[in-house]
């Protein structure tokens, strides 16, 4: 296992050992020995090699977790993968940029514009060549907006989400959401979106879904 | 030793009850694992007509628990019947929860199922749809469980509320005809958002569940059984280990539910179980021999 923090320290890349499979939009549960209790969903970020690495916020209870832990305990990988897109626009903001970034090594695509509001972030991930990365005051989507692409794939937070739907009306967007979820499996029912197909479930249906299905009004406040 | 035990004619192979809600209806948990470690399966609450349930976010993270807003959704009773309910596992007993709002529904409710189920219970006290749980007004609790008691002949087990008195709750229960009774439903809480200064959940109120609220759970097993020594108690909330279940059925539960720890990871479930037949035969005497036996002087 190694963590990594950014030099703010913000943001952690934790890499840890894993021989199995997974794809570009899917994740993992994790948790420590002694927490959480209830494990928490992170999206892939890389895999190569035997190593499997995901960006997690600082700050947040898991850090407290993974603070002098021993092991880190994984499950999956759920959700179903990124479908393959035409020449893509990518978009992040903050962690959401892990399945963004394992998209790209795996998938062409066009043009990447990757967000955070600390600017150490981006000397902890690994950017591809001719990406454009901004930060605070700027987002990507005051970039993005320019784009003449077609289909765009986005994952950042809800604010982000619902500004782009908005922004690219006119466009194949696809969202990777995320929503606090408990079991991962399709079982709970706590990670709820509405769609044009009623409720739906992050970890089971998604996290990937076109933009102009979800009724981000009855999923967001 | 032997795990079994047999309430109100209804055969267990273990204690282990599956919760209603976490779970579903079983369909992707039996995928992880055999109804063979399973005492009992309790669906998800079934109403007449389908429920969407609440708007996200539906789980606040709690420390050694789970704060839900899911807000009993589910297919309704036609959809239940046709898609669901002919699947349910048979290798163990198969326990059809049902809601509604007024006793009339339960009954109806009660009615459609009566031919899947080896025992229904009522939930009379999900703290996450309007504005209280129905066990908190005893009257119209005791009309449902009434209604409930007049659509079937199969066992009914009454799911009460840690928010309200156990001992008043299981009276009004067995009074109106419930042969067992499960305590029970989460317990209303709440967590607020340091930087919005909002509360996470839209309603404010959800329902918390595991390890940190197992001890008010116990409680109450005690207190009902020291007020009902015959009765029939499930105990549910916070098992993550086999002496968790040996720590209810000492306090007096029959029955011990298992929620959060099988959503978790379905595999808990049969190591729970490994763990428990273990224990047993360790101490060497059988499951039912435990039940109530902190009320009887302990193991002496």
């Amino acid at each position: 296992m190694k963590i990594t923090y950014s030099k703010s320290g913000s943001y952690i890349l934790l890499e840890l050992p894993y021989k199995g499979k997974a794809l570009p939009g899917q994740f993992f549960t994790l948790a420590t020995e002694t927490g959480p209790y209830i494990p928490r969903p992170f999206s892939v970020y890389s895999l190569e090699d035997g190593k499997i690495s995901f960006l997690v916020k600082a700050g947040g209870e898991f850090e407290k977790f993974l603070n002098g832990c021993a092991t880190v305990e994984m499950n999956g990988p759920f959700g179903n993968p990124i479908p393959e897109l035409d020449s893509p626009l990518l978009l992040s903001g903050g962690c959401g940029y892990a399945p963004v970034h394992f998209y790209a090594q795996t998938h062409e695509f066009s043009e990447i514009i990757v967000g955070a509001n600390d600017p150490t972030f981006f000397d902890l991930i690994d950017l591809p060549d001719h990406s454009v990365y901004v930060t605070d005051p700027t987002t990507p989507l005051d970039i993005a907006k320019f784009s003449p692409l077609k289909n765009i794939l986005l994952c950042g937070p809800a604010s982000m989400i619902k500004d782009s739907k908005a922004l690219f009306a006119d466009k194949n967007l696809y969202l990777i959401m995320e929503e606090r979820m408990a079991c991962a499996r399709g079982m709970c029912e706590g990670c709820a979106i509405m769609t044009d197909d009623g409720v739906k479930f992050v970890c089971k249906d998604g996290p990937v879904f076109r933009a102009s299905e979800v009724d981000l009004e009855w999923t967001y406040r | 030793m032997d795990l079994s035990l047999r309430i109100k004619g209804i055969e267990f192979k273990n204690p282990i009850v599956i919760a209603s809600g976490p779970l579903g209806f079983g369909e992707e948990f039996f995928k992880y694992i055999s109804s063979s470690f399973i005492g009992g399966f309790t669906t998800k609450t079934i109403t007449l007509n389908p429920v969407i349930g609440n708007k996200p976010p539906r789980l606040v993270y709690v420390e050694d628990g789970l704060l839900n807003s899911i807000g009993l959704q589910n297919p309704g009773l036609d959809a239940f019947i046709i898609n669901y309910a002919p699947h349910l596992p048979e290798s163990c007993v198969r326990i059809i929860s049902v809601g509604g709002e007024k006793a009339e529904d339960f009954a109806r409710v009660t009615e459609g199922v009566d031919s899947f189920a080896d025992m229904i219970e009522i939930n009379l006290s999900c703290p996450n749809v309007g504005g209280q749980t129905i066990v908190s007004d005893l009257k119209s609790a005791k009309a449902v469980v009434s209604a409930c008691r007049k659509s079937t002949k199969k066992p009914l087990i009454a799911k009460l509320s840690p928010d309200e008195d156990p001992v008043i709750q299981a009276r009004m229960a067995v009074d109106a005809g419930a042969d067992v009774v499960n305590i029970g439903n989460s317990i209303q809480g709440a967590r607020f958002n340091v930087d919005s200064g909002r509360p996470f959940l839209k309603n404010v109120k959800g329902g918390l569940s595991g390890p940190a609220f197992m001890p008010v759970i116990l409680l109450k097993v005690y207190q009902i059984k020291d007020a009902f020594p015959d009765l029939p108690v499930i105990g549910l909330g916070g098992v993550r280990k086999a002496e968790d279940i040996v720590e209810y059925a000492i306090a007096g539960a029959s029955l011990a539910g298992i929620g959060s720890s099988a959503m978790i990871n379905p595999d808990n479930v049969r190591i729970i179980y490994e763990n428990l037949q273990k224990f047993m035969d360790k101490r060497g005497f059988n499951f039912r021999e435990m039940i109530g036996i902190a009320h009887r002087g302990g193991f002496v």
